[in-house]
């Protein structure tokens, strides 16, 4: 359990809760990054910058304030 | 009849618009927003039909702005038209979700399945007839890019559109279509027109869309409303999570499900060629210099092309201007009307060809080929200090070089807010034009400390202003959330058409502009209203910002275009020698006003083109204080030393 930040390049990882605000949680919601679904850590940039994920062979970059508001269990 | 392209971003969905359509598209507005979607004619059968190209959206259920219009056209579309689906192939699973809900619109529909090729080199092999049976959805394969499959999409939807055929009604899992029944139970006992089905209204209800409540509300009384909150309260509650989530849950699973019976995923090569170009693009120290390399590659090519090309162009007119003067005589006001008309065609000319031209293109590229998305990822925790995202460096870079390409630049950011501060900020980079005034004057006449000195003063400026901002509207959705899509070489057709485009909706808005501006002063000059129009302005210019009161016609020339402020200072003044005739506190302030006043003409044009006529003057209301207050600043300043 931790936040989306706190996980390692290349694992796995289960979305267990988004605590961010309404609007971004439709817009993650959209592409796919709802409670429940797999993504892969593909790259996590230093200086706190955003974190690129990858869902059904897309990779999206979540900026680094709302990946800490991302809940995500290891699988 | 009408063929709606729908799909989400970087589906090639736009490709295959140009490929059809072409040239001959002309961009409309969503009614009541400035939103552009774009559409043009085609003939099929002696019939002629429109094709219209929305927006790319990954969902109809949305809170973005951009996405809630497409949804809302969707949805509240009528008459006589068939949706084209346009989804990559090698992302067939992500764009299912969308496709499901297109069904769920219950209009005729077929299916673009883009980019095979790609999937093939993926090793997803997808079995079509099988897809098609399932969603009872007609599925042309294509490759939009290479105009595959574009003609046979087409007969096919034209096909489809006089069949009538409708997509399946696909089922969702059990608890899902208990929560629909139930809810569509309550609408049945209404006696609802028949625009949607009440199915689609359920869903609608579901996923929390205000528009469709807003639509019910003429229908539904309070009673009503009480059960349908209560049936979808309950739900939640025993599921401990949104409804509108829980949907979105739901048809992943099911697309998922979908993908995983009709395609087939062969072991691939592991690392993927991608992979490999954006550890390098991408990475924390080389992509930051690649990044920087880029961008000065393209603004030094721009400069080049621009000031190789510019004078070839003024002074052709130059000398069509000098010719007019032999025909009308050199001093009549024919000859001035003429000669305004040519200097601000030349100007449009001198402006469109040389800088627009080669910047639309390296845009288009940059576009297409992915690389902005990787732009975006690397600047983004920067930009966060502006509350902006990454993508929004790229207008304001662009502006370094001329404003009205960083202006339509914006058009890249999705939320109208981000594109409101961002062409704020990019109005107030100084762009080559200013550049050469900051160094002609202050670094020619002061010092070069001095002309850098306004440029850090600009910068905290730009830091300042784009905080006040950002405070004053919240965002809606705070953080990036960005696909960065696979790399792509867009192909040379669709760039020139996609530049094309852009560069004739600049011509039709800053070109008048430009030609009855110097029409204007070209009288003024021919009149010798000059003394009274500077005379006028003394109060201001004298008063205010304490410079000579000669300046006056030159600023009102700067508005034309900002280079001639400075070379008409030195006409004004009387002599190219400006330090014998004005303190150096004069040229500073000089400088720093014209750096910052009133946006030049095209800058305006541009700004009330992709904004608004209010956002425009609001833009030029903070750039005129900002010059006034930084002038009455340095003015206090050197008074008191």
């Amino acid at each position: 359990m931790g936040n989306l930040t706190d996980f390692k390049k290349g694992s796995k990882v289960r979305i267990a809760d988004i605590s961010a605000g309404y609007g971004a949680k439709r817009n993650l919601t959209n592409l796919g990054l709802s409670v429940g679904n797999v993504i892969e850590i593909k790259r996590i940039s230093s200086l706190k910058g955003p974190v690129v994920v990858l869902l059904d062979n897309t990779e999206i970059a979540i900026g680094h304030g709302l990946a800490e508001k991302i809940s995500v269990e290891g699988v | 009849m009408e063929f709606i392209l729908v799909g989400q971003p970087y589906s090639g969905k736009s490709t295959i618009f140009n490929e059809v359509v072409g040239y001959k598209a002309f961009t409309s507005n969503f009614p009541g927003a400035n939103v552009k979607y774009t559409r043009g004619s085609i003939i099929l059968e002696n019939e002629t039909i429109d094709v219209v190209d929305i927006p790319g959206t990954y969902s109809l259920q949305s809170s973005d702005d951009i996405e809630s219009l497409t949804a809302d056209y969707l949805i509240n579309k009528t008459g006589d038209f068939v949706i084209i689906n346009v989804i990559d192939a090698s992302v067939l699973s992500r764009s299912l979700e969308f496709t499901l809900q297109l069904m769920e619109l219950g209009k005729p529909m077929v299916i673009a399945l883009n980019m095979v090729d790609e999937a093939d080199r993926k090793g997803i092999e997808i079995d079509v007839e099988e897809l098609s049976q399932m969603l009872g959805v007609p599925i042309i394969k294509t490759v939009g890019k290479k105009g595959r499959g574009v003609y046979e999409l087409f007969n096919k939807t034209y096909f489809t559109a006089n069949t009538e055929i409708k997509p399946k009604v696909l089922n969702y899992p059990k608890e899902t279509e208990t929560l629909l029944e139930s809810l569509q139970k309550v609408l049945d006992k209404q006696n609802l027109p028949d625009k949607w089905s009440n199915r689609l209204l359920a869903i609608k209800l579901i996923e929390k869309d205000p528009n469709i409540k807003n639509y019910l509300q003429d229908y539904l009384d309070k009673k009503n409303w009480d059960q349908i909150n209560r049936i979808i309260k309950n739900y939640e509650t025993e599921k401990s999570q949104e409804t509108e989530f829980q949907i979105s849950t739901v048809r992943h699973t099911l697309a998922f499900d979908i993908f995983e019976k009709v395609a087939v995923v062969s072991q691939v090569r592991k690392e993927d060629i991608r992979y490999k170009i954006d550890n390098i693009l991408m990475h924390p120290f080389w992509g930051y210099v690649i990044m920087a390399a880029v961008l000065y590659s393209i603004f030094s090519t721009i400069s080049i092309i621009g000031n190789f090309a510019e004078p070839l162009f003024l002074d052709n007119f130059q000398r069509l201007s000098d010719y007019v003067g032999t025909q009308f005589g050199e001093y009549s006001v024919i000859h001035s009307i003429v000669n305004g008309f040519v200097t601000g065609f030349g100007g449009g000319i001198g402006i469109v060809i040389p800088y627009l031209v080669p910047f639309f293109l390296f845009l288009s590229f940059l576009e297409d080929s992915g690389y902005l998305a990787r732009i975006a990822y690397l600047i983004d925790n920067l930009m966060h200090h502006l509350g902006l995202h990454g993508l929004s460096v790229v207008p304001m870079i662009l502006g370094y070089g001329c404003t009205v390409p960083g202006i339509l630049a914006t058009r890249i950011l999705k939320s109208p807010r981000d594109r409101f501060i961002t062409s704020t900020l990019t109005t107030l980079i100084p762009c080559s034009a200013r550049m050469t005034i900051i160094f002609g004057i202050v670094g020619f006449f002061i010092s070069m400390k001095a002309a850098v000195a306004i440029y850090v003063i600009n910068l905290i400026i730009i830091g300042i202003t784009g905080k006040i901002m950002s405070k004053a509207m919240p965002e809606v959705s705070p953080g990036m959330i960005l696909e960065i899509p696979k790399y792509h070489l867009p192909g040379f057709k669709v760039i020139l058409k996609k530049s094309w485009f852009r560069l004739k909706e600049f011509v039709v808005i800053a070109w008048p502009l430009l030609i009855a501006g110097s029409i204007v002063l070209e009288v003024i000059h021919f009149y010798h209203l000059s003394d009274i129009v500077n005379n006028l302005l003394a109060p201001f210019t004298q008063g205010v910002l304490g410079l000579p009161v000669a300046v006056g016609v030159t600023l009102l020339f700067g508005i034309m275009r900002k280079e001639l402020a400075l070379i008409l200072l030195f006409t004004a003044m009387g002599t190219n020698n400006l330090i014998s005739v004005m303190t150096e506190t004069q040229l500073f302030n000089f400088t720093i006003f014209v750096t910052f006043y009133i946006p030049c003409l095209a800058t305006f044009a541009a700004l009330s083109k992709e904004l608004s006529w209010g956002k425009a003057f609001f833009i030029t209301g903070i750039t005129t204080s900002v010059a006034v207050i930084l002038v009455l600043m340095v003015r206090f300043v050197s008074f008191i030393f």
